[in-house]
């Protein structure tokens, strides 16, 4: 697939000289995952007959560390687990939580424990039925095989039962109408019992064929580089698949980009720092390019620490950041909340302003206002904070940077050791793991009176047996809670880039393109 | 040469042992902690907990460095904190990347390097030895990501005649090896080919004004024979020198290459290592490079018996 295009010799040219500008950039920088697009809009096709011969080949910005889904420390197991294991529910490409596996479910009256019908035509890959003792074998060793890096996420699942061949029911202790959405990520991945029991089976590495049920089994592995997998001979659900598909992990944005343009790829991440150029080169026609909403770019900063515990500085702050001017260093758009507004938990009437003399007068009445902020040194966040550094200084707001090894960031801001954080506050499908993760475990943004009372409002949005609309309108109201005292204060929403050839079915659609964390498992390539 | 062998291996002993104790200290005394690097997203604090008693954490440095260099005089590396696959296994996988793009680099930098060298020495100071030198100048002061990254634009992207990205072993075959090779062999070989013509261009240009040149000539030698048997041989010490010191530095420099390229080598596994603070596999790296070094820094020295016999006795 090294067929030349037929632009002409100035597009040409002027592609070399882009591309050379895009790796250069790309060689400077670092290789996190974040980007833009001018149009927003992809000639990829979400519709209309695939090849299941062909080859798809992805380069994307995150490496496997471990093929193993309960074992991860790089949160893309997704990308990389999905094509292998089938869950009982999945996300689809609006972030809604849909049944996979499952058939139905259901909460106990009291919420003591979530009951789900299995379907009984899924099978794995040696022909043993995918059923609930495989889904209890499962989950018990996502929460105690050694190394597990899920067992934090299924705690609130005490136990699981066998209530019929294909009734699986999880007792409950403090978690609510958010375990389907756990179900739904890696946590929830299943894993065939013998292959667990097995100990000579490298789920590591090479998982065997009959591991998972999912539409692809892993034919060769290298770790931290990449994975090639190919389609299971049958699966349960209709969907579009290739022969083979392979994932390698690219650090450099623009050596991805080369790659695509090079024919050694058919689809790549583009992040913010190769983003512009890649655009440019779309343009031209060498390759098509979808751009999506991405993780944002948050300030969060501890309400507990000096002069961060008074509202009006953290107004001040909030007012003193410009986002359209943050806008113009890096490709992203001015955000006000966690959520999109194609989210059930967006809340229409939050706006965010920007209003630097009220900004300078609050900051007068504080008096002088100084704190520090850390990040994760060379990456994408590093490039906001300067700019939030210049902009504070012009309201009087002296702002310390400390860029720190990226690991570290939300070490360093749960222990107290800093004032505030660069970083995204990633919105999952269910807010109450992103609330849980942020908010209240973990980083504890939300702390003091202010945090008790969001606490208060999202213990009232997971009582048993609640609905998506009847949880709604508490979310809305508890983020409101959170702006309106500015808990954390929202710069951007970075945009990122899938660069692909024209052939390629399904990526518009494609699940975990607001996180980049993506499933590539509905991707196909069209027919000729 | 024996006695070269041994004493060579005498000095990298003690060289070996100072290197990784010096990386345990950085690693130590670099901020953050790496049990919370290794435990992933939001981790269990427990995990975290288990992890720095793994580590050892709480042990003094030194301690953690008699372990570690007692285990690996012993053959074995250790485990990779982040993936618990044995280090040398891990460093076997990538070693193969590596060590087959010094060699392209060094073939590659080898012809060329000689090539323009000899070119230049045949006229000194004439219009070709001028542009040589100016090419060559160029090729020291463009850093090899740089040289790199235009590689790509040019023969990847647009002419399409090599591809950009990743490695395929020797094993798919000749071609495929070597097509995936070319371009950052290259890269890399450039500034070695520079610094190699320069140095022999000099070195030749001296030994061809000696009386014994002149006098093979004045015999009517051909031209060839003055060049290949009685110059080139006695030009070409200084040389290897040069060479030998600037490949040893190669084998630290080959993770921006690696990294450009998309080529999972030993330069891209050090890269990660550091990153996810896996000082099993960092020491693993450090210790092959050393040993590494120390065989060309071995080579070099050997050679020297073959370009000047004086040495041997």
């Amino acid at each position: 697939m090294r067929a030349r295009s037929g632009t002409s010799t100035f597009k040409r040219a002027a592609a070399v000289g882009a591309t050379a500008l895009v790796l250069l950039a790309g060689a400077c920088s670092s290789g996190d995952s974040t980007s833009s697009s001018p149009d927003g809009t992809s000639g990829s096709s979400s519709s209309g007959e695939f090849d299941p011969n062909a080859t798809l080949r992805i380069a994307y910005a995150a490496p496997s560390d471990t093929l193993d889904p309960h074992k991860p420390t790089i949160a893309v197991a997704p990308v990389y687990d999905f094509p292998i294991y089938d869950r009982l529910f999945d996300v689809d490409g609006e972030d809604n939580i849909v049944p996979m596996v499952a058939e139905s479910s259901s909460f106990a009256p009291d919420g003591t424990y979530f009951e789900v019908k299995m379907r009984e035509d899924v099978t794995f890959h040696d022909g043993t039925p995918v059923d609930a003792a495989a889904v209890k074998a499962s989950i018990e060793r996502g929460k105690t095989v050694t190394g597990s890096t899920v067992s934090n996420l299924l705690k609130g699942i005490t136990a699981v039962e066998v209530v019929e061949p294909y009734t699986v029911r999880f007792l409950l202790d403090g978690a609510g109408p958010e375990v389907p959405s756990i179900l739904a990520t890696h946590a929830g991945a299943i894993m065939n019992p013998t292959v667990i029991a097995d100990p000579s089976a490298d789920l590591a590495r090479k998982p065997p064929a009959a591991a998972g049920s999912g539409p692809y089994i892993v034919e060769d592995s290298q770790q931290n580089a990449s994975v090639t997998y190919k389609s299971a001979p049958t699966y349960w659900e209709e969907t579009p698949r290739v022969a083979t598909l392979s994932i390698t992990f690219v650090p450099q944005s623009a050596t991805r980009v080369a790659g695509l343009e090079a024919g050694d790829f058919d689809l790549v991440q583009v992040s913010a720092d190769a983003y512009q150029n890649a655009s440019a080169a779309a343009e031209s026609g060498s390759f098509e390019m979808l751009s999506t909403p991405a993780a944002s770019r948050d300030l969060v900063i501890n309400i507990e620490k000096g002069k961060l515990s008074d509202p009006d500085v953290r107004r001040a702050i909030s007012l003193a950041v410009d986002r359209d001017a943050v806008a113009t260093v890096q490709p992203c758009t001015p955000n006000s909340q966690p959520y999109m507004d194609n989210h059930w938990a967006y809340n229409p009437e939050i706006t965010i302003e920007t209003d630097t003399d009220t900004a300078r007068s609050l900051v007068e009445e504080a008096g002088p206002v100084a704190f520090e902020v850390a990040y994760g040194a060379g990456s994408s966040y590093e490039q906001v904070a300067t700019v939030l550094q210049s902009q504070l200084g012009e309201v009087g707001i002296d702002l310390a940077l400390r860029p720190v090894e990226q690991a570290q960031v939300n070490q360093l801001f749960s222990e107290g050791s800093v004032d505030a954080i660069m970083q995204s506050i990633i919105p999952t499908a269910d807010p109450i793991l992103m609330l849980n993760q942020n908010f209240f475990g973990g980083q504890n943004i939300a702390r003091g009176p202010i945090g008790d009372e969001v606490k208060a409002l999202a213990a009232t949005a997971t009582e048993p047996g609640m609905t998506q609309e009847e949880r709604a309108p508490i979310y809305q109201e508890m983020f409101a809670t959170i702006m309106d005292n500015y808990l954390y204060i929202p710069v951007c929403q970075s945009t990122q880039g899938w660069a692909h050839k024209k052939d390629i079915v399904g990526l518009d659609t494609m699940p975990g393109l607001r996180t980049g964390t993506v499933v590539v498992t509905r991707l196909g390539v069209a027919q000729d | 040469v024996t006695r070269l062998v041994v004493r060579r291996l005498l000095v990298a002993i003690p060289l070996i042992a100072a290197v990784t104790l010096g990386a345990f200290v950085l690693v130590d005394q670099a901020p953050g902690d790496p049990a919370v690097t290794l435990a992933g997203e939001n981790p269990d604090p427990a995990r975290v907990e288990q992890l720095r008693e793994e580590l050892q954490l709480d042990e003094p440095v030194l301690s953690r460095w008699m372990d570690w260099i007692t285990s690996a005089a012993q053959g074995d590396l250790g485990t990779s904190l982040q993936t618990q696959e044995p280090v040398s296994d891990v460093l076997g996988e990538r070693l193969e990347v590596t060590l087959s793009l010094l060699f392209v680099t060094a073939v590659f930098a080898g012809i060329i390097g000689f090539g323009l060298g000899i070119v230049a020495a045949l006229r000194p100071r004439g219009v070709v030895d001028r542009g040589i030198t100016t090419v060559c100048s160029v090729g020291l002061a463009a850093p090899p990501f740089w040289i790199g990254l235009f590689l790509v634009a040019i023969f990847a992207v647009n002419l399409q005649w090599l591809p950009a990205v990743g490695y395929a072993p020797i094993s798919e075959g000749i071609w495929p090896w070597l097509e995936r090779l070319i371009l950052p062999a290259l890269a890399l070989a450039i500034f070695l080919a520079a610094e190699i013509a320069l140095q022999l261009k000099g070195s030749l240009t001296e030994v061809r004004a000696k009386d014994y040149v002149l006098t093979a000539e004045a015999k009517g030698l051909p031209p060839s024979k003055v060049l290949f048997k009685h110059s080139l041989k006695n030009a070409a010490a200084p040389v290897a020198t040069v060479a030998g010191v600037r490949l040893a530095a190669l084998v630290g420099g080959t993770a921006t290459v690696e990294t450009v390229f998309g080529l999972r080598g030993v330069g891209d596994l050090a890269v990660g290592a550091t990153l996810n603070r896996d000082v099993s596999v960092m020491l693993g790296v450090l210790l092959i490079s050393c040993v590494a070094v120390q065989i060309i820094n071995l080579v070099v020295d050997i050679s020297y018996g073959y370009f000047n016999p004086k040495v041997r006795t």
